[in-house]
């Protein structure tokens, strides 16, 4: 039997959250490439918009299949009340909550940079880094809350296995 | 990280020789979940400290408790 038929529905969630992060990661780094292309010589803006519809085919890849095996359990009732508890659905929140806080600093230094360094470059640009700035922050925040790993055998697992492997 | 409450999972998982595995499957939550609130860098709601209750068959008060300074 494979790994993905005994996974629980609330671990079906934790991944995909994690999934979920993974991709913003990637679309911030597409958001920060689009600022690039705006500032770049011509040939090297070509380049960043290659790198652009690569990221978007890996966020599709990362995203998507997780999101179909959600979307097919929960239309099957099975992820019913495991997803909104979760360690992960609360940092996926409060990494939000970070998120937030950096986008409105973010665009206090966007409107400082505009009036006093920078006049001359398209909106599209300062559009693009502050969602560069609002989404990694976001996908640090999510990976920092839930980098580290508490997951631990006990004495007694250990003790179990030994006695089945007896 | 909660400073105030304390928890005796792993006190309940041990008698019960339950891994936190175990306990995740049988709560319908992850083994992060577990590991998290087990170590005191996650409190858990309500319906996740009565599920844990019920799971071992005690009140909510012999698995959290407020630290006492």
């Amino acid at each position: 039997m494979s790994k993905d038929k005994n996974i629980s529905p609330a671990q079906m969630i934790d991944s995909f959250l994690r999934r979920i992060g993974l991709g913003v990661a990637v679309v911030a780094v597409m958001y920060g490439t689009g600022a690039l292309e705006a500032v770049l010589p011509g040939d090297y803006a070509d380049y960043a918009d290659g790198a652009r519809f690569a990221l978007s085919a890996l966020v599709i890849l990362l995203v998507f299949p997780s999101f179909a095996k959600f979307m097919l359990a929960r239309k099957r009732g099975v992820c019913k009340g495991a997803d909104a508890d979760s360690y992960m659905a609360q940092m996926f929140k409060e990494a939000a909550h970070h998120a937030f806080s950096a986008t409105f600093i973010a665009l206090i230094a966007v409107e400082f940079l505009v009036k006093a360094l920078a006049p001359d470059l398209p909106t599209l640009f300062f559009i693009d880094l502050t969602l560069f700035i609002s989404l990694s922050a976001f996908s640090i925040a999510f990976f920092k809350l839930t980098a580290a790993d508490d997951e631990e055998e006990d004495d007694w697992e250990q003790e179990d296995k030994d006695a089945g492997d007896e | 990280m909660s400073e105030a409450l304390e928890n005796r999972i792993r006190v309940f998982r041990a008698e019960h020789r339950m891994s936190q595995g175990d306990l995740a499957d049988a709560i319908g939550v992850s083994r992060k979940t577990i590991s998290t609130i087990e170590v005191g860098r996650f409190v858990p709601s309500t319906v996740i400290a009565l599920k844990l209750a019920k799971q071992f068959a005690v009140p909510v008060e012999e698995i959290f408790s407020l630290r006492e300074d």
